[in-house]
């Protein structure tokens, strides 16, 4: 029977078939499901080990407290025969959360992991390149993938459902809720999994490293947001990709009062553009899903393109200009809202361009094409094209725009014309107290800073270097990061050295301390620095797309 | 674009850099040839090779395969489900036993039982690894992870097999298993591109020959043909006698272009520029000349001295 199911998988979706043949070996299974098991029984004996036991000769007035007890301020109370009376149902609902954070975090951490290692191994192999031949759709193979490279994994979490279940239904969380639960985490799954697959398939560049690399980012997110509450600021959205978020509702759906408290999240302030998300649990849970199919639909567009033909880049040009929309749409709902720890109201612009920042990081990672790409795209475009025009002509600003391969700048200089266009409605829906000049002034620094590191980047790019990528991303990191390390060091706070913090990643720090002469001086500055880098990209690009003959040439 | 071809080029062209790999190459290889490449390190044999199979990108150019433009996204499951693509390198996954990986395979081209068992007993048998169904992959040896390797190529029954140097590092036994595959796939109907530097081994069996020299196809021609344009007709003849009697004769027969003396032996390679009827002629004429001969057997300068004649030693 086992067979024939395996069997049918494997016609529906020989990747899984082929990812769990290759792992389906009895005794990892069985030992997957021990260790699991021995888990679980270990968590049990902690737990039953904190209830209140007969030590009334440690305590002074001779009462015994324990947290499990129903007496007055935890007093425990004996029945007739002595035993303890113990609030169970709060006992259950210790361990239904501690095995959910458990279960959350090594089913994303470990799976992150193997999903990374296995993609990039089969990519340094060469072995991707026979599947990428076969008639089988990208969607089939890197969904068998998800669904087979964690199998010891999900066979780990399958043996601890049961005591999930239980000890749900024990604490009077309604079966439904728990069922819900698990779709929220079968959902963050598919959005972790499938963005490690896009990590593997982008970083298979980075030798060795890369799952470690991978599976410690997520290790980081997933703490960190298990700590940061609801703030009413667009950090609001980075933390909802946590399933963490979700738990609290399932839990509170047990009436135990009292119960395990996750009140510190602030979780009834979430909103987005004003609407409540937070106190009503549906709601929450459905924005949720929401999100993660939204994000998980996203990726799966790089992936498709990747997967086929690895020289692409992750996204094509028309499909980022769509994707900023999107999220600057979905940022913008979480910055309209008065932040509940700042009293300023720009605080929220001022993480709404953080955010910009990173996302612009990433675009760039994910538009700007490699040198042979580049190559390709400058020494054929000539033949690809029917007529001929100048340098400005429209079939190059087209090419620009739209084509695959050409440099990513113009593309990226729209999509901050994009995401400026949504800053602006939260400029004019915002009770702002900031002068507009210096606001207006301020974007447009910001503006040119980052077509500037997309400058870099292209350039670096267009390096011969075999390394090209890991220095690029160096560089990047290195302009972004250490600016402000060193005018930290020589303690040259923004309000004593505006200039110099306007060029930055971070010039809006200055926003208050500089003048609008002072940004001016510096917008003209960056423009300069801008149109320079860019004539030298033409003159790089010129000389790689220059036939064999016209080097042969010049070099004579 | 013509039905009949199996494979063709217009204009490909890969360029690395300043390198240009494969430069502005027609290809054009009728269905059911055994086209050999050939060609020194370097000329461009395997980037050609891989972008027929969708592996690298072209800079520029289009591939049709049986007249269907072949592109390098999921737009064509069909394309995809005639080609079989055997690189040098042929990775495999270790983790598997030959009857699975090839049963993945055979899933993954969309084989169902129970012709699936069937098609892998059939394969395996071809590539003689039947009784090596149930080991685990990485204990096989070299000679036969490269049959297994082409018994995944062949699995789906393509109708057009890219082979890149299938016989480097196999042993004599092993090459000559391998050549009898490939003539039990021709004989199937299957088109083949082959690359190989194992030029004798192509000499026998390819159909057409292509040379690839600094990126550029320099030749692209049926074998016959070739033979026919750049070999010479070589007349070994040996005699029990002088063998300045036998090279008197030979200078005075107008046909008899030049002659070469093997040395050590009263044998001597004959170059001839007339029909086998003329040949005929010449021996009628020796034994008349009362000349003791033991040996007289017309012959072609094989695919190797003709590779070599042609210079063709450049790398890109």
């Amino acid at each position: 029977m086992k067979l024939t199911l395996l069997d049918r998988i494997g016609d529906l979706n020989p990747q899984m078939w082929r990812e769990i043949k290759g792992r389906f070996k009895p005794r990892n299974v069985i030992i997957a499901a021990i260790i699991s098991l021995l888990g679980q029984f270990m968590m049990l004996m902690i737990a039953m080990g904190s209830l209140p036991t007969d030590d009334r000769y440690l305590s002074p007035d001779n009462k015994i407290y324990n947290k499990y007890c129903t007496g007055v301020s935890q007093e425990c109370l004996q029945d007739s025969l002595g035993n303890f009376v113990v609030n169970w149902q709060f006992w259950w609902i210790e361990i239904f959360t501690v095995l959910s954070v458990i279960g959350i975090f090594i089913l994303l951490i470990a799976g992150t992991y193997m999903l990374i290692s296995d993609l990039a191994k089969e990519e340094k192999n060469g072995t991707l390149n026979f599947i990428r031949l076969s008639p089988r759709s990208s969607q089939s193979i890197l969904l068998g993938k998800i669904l087979g490279v964690p199998f010891l994994l999900y066979v780990f979490v399958i043996s601890a459902l049961p005591l999930h279940f239980w000890a749900g239904i024990s604490a009077g969380i309604p079966l439904i809720a728990i069922l819900i639960y698990w779709a929220v985490i079968i959902a963050s799954c598919f959005f972790f999994y499938s963005g490690s697959l896009l990590f593997g398939l982008f970083s298979s560049g980075f030798s060795g490293f890369q799952p470690w690399l991978g599976s410690s980012l997520a290790l980081m997110f997933l703490w960190t947001t298990c700590f940061i509450p609801i703030s009413n600021t667009p950090a609001d959205w980075i933390t909802m990709f946590s399933p963490y978020r979700i738990l609290p509702y399932v839990v509170n759906t047990s009436l135990v009062q009292d119960s395990f408290s996750f009140s510190y999240l602030y979780l009834n302030d979430w909103q987005w553009f004003y609407l409540a998300l937070g106190n009503n649990a549906v709601a929450a849970i459905s924005f949720s899903l929401f999100n993660y199919a939204l994000w998980s639909y996203w990726i799966w567009q790089g992936l498709q393109r990747r997967f086929h033909n690895p020289s692409k880049t992750i996204l094509s040009k028309s499909q980022s200009y769509l994707l900023v929309s999107c999220i600057e749409v979905m940022a913008l709902g979480f910055a309209l809202q008065v932040s509940r720890f700042s009293y300023s109201p720009e605080n929220n612009l001022f993480i709404l361009l953080v955010l910009n920042q990173l996302l612009f990081l990433g675009l760039m990672a994910a538009l700007s094409p490699q040198r042979q790409a580049l190559q390709d795209w400058a020494r054929y475009r000539r033949e690809r094209m029917t007529n001929r025009w100048g340098f400005w002509s429209r079939d190059l600003i087209k090419d620009l725009i739209w084509a695959e391969n050409s440099p990513a700048i113009l593309a990226i200089a729209i999509n901050l014309l994009n995401s400026l266009i949504i800053l602006s409605v939260w400029i004019v829906l915002s009770p702002n107290k900031l002068n507009l000049m210096s606001i207006i002034a301020m974007l447009a620094v910001t503006m040119t800073l980052t077509l500037i590191y997309a400058t870099i980047l292209q350039l670096m790019l267009l390096m011969r270097a075999k390394r090209r990528m890991q220095w690029a991303a160096g560089v990047i990191i290195a302009l972004v990061v250490l600016p402000p390390i060193f005018l930290s060091i020589l303690s040259l706070s923004p309000a004593k050295a505006p200039l110099f913090w306007l060029f930055t990643a971070f010039p809006w720090a200055v926003v208050k301390d500089a003048s609008i002469g002072t940004i001016f001086t510096a917008f003209i500055c960056q423009l300069g620095i801008f149109a320079l880098l860019n004539g030298q990209l033409n003159r790089q690009l010129k000389v790689i797309g220059e036939s064999a003959t016209k080097a042969l040439l010049r070099e004579v | 674009m013509s039905k009949e071809l199996a494979i063709c080029t217009r204009g490909l062209t890969k360029q690395f850099d300043r390198y240009i790999a494969v430069n502005d190459v027609d290809l054009e290889i009728k269905a059911g040839e055994v086209y050999g490449l050939i060609g020194p390190n370097g000329a461009g044999k395997t980037t050609l090779i891989r972008m027929l199979a969708a592996a690298e990108e072209p800079s520029i150019g289009e591939i049709y395969i049986n007249g269907d433009r072949l592109m390098r996204d999921q737009s064509n499951p069909t394309l995809k489900q005639r080609l079989g693509y055997l690189p040098d390198d042929f990775p495999l996954y270790d983790d598997l036993t030959v009857w699975d990986y090839l049963d993945y395979f055979a899933r993954l081209y969309r084989l169902r039982e129970p012709r699936r068992s069937h098609r892998l007993y059939e394969v395996l048998e071809l590539v003689q690894l039947t009784n090596k169904r149930n080991s685990p992959i990485n204990t096989l040896s070299r000679g036969m992870k490269q049959r297994l390797s082409l018994a995944r190529t062949i699995i789906h029954e393509p109708i057009l097999l890219l082979l890149d140097e299938p016989v480097s590092g196999l042993d004599p036994i092993a090459r000559m298993q391998f050549r009898e595959i490939i003539k039990t796939l021709q004989e199937a109907g299957m088109t083949i591109l082959i690359s190989s530097h194992v030029l004798s081994d192509l000499a026998e069996l390819c159909t057409s020959v292509g040379i690839m020299e600094l990126g550029y196809l320099v030749e692209s021609a049926s074998l016959a043909e070739l033979y026919r344009r750049l070999s010479r007709q070589q007349i070994i003849i040996s005699t029990l006698g002088k063998l300045e009697a036998l090279l008197s004769e030979l200078k005075n027969y107008p046909l008899v272009e030049g002659y070469e003396v093997l040395s050590g032996t009263n044998q001597v390679r004959v170059d001839f520029g007339g029909t086998p009827e003329d040949c005929a002629r010449l021996l009628r004429s020796l034994v008349k000349a009362g000349i003791p001969l033991n040996e007289f057997h017309c012959t072609q300068e094989d695919l190797e001295s003709i590779f070599l004649k042609m210079g063709h030693k450049q790398a890109s």
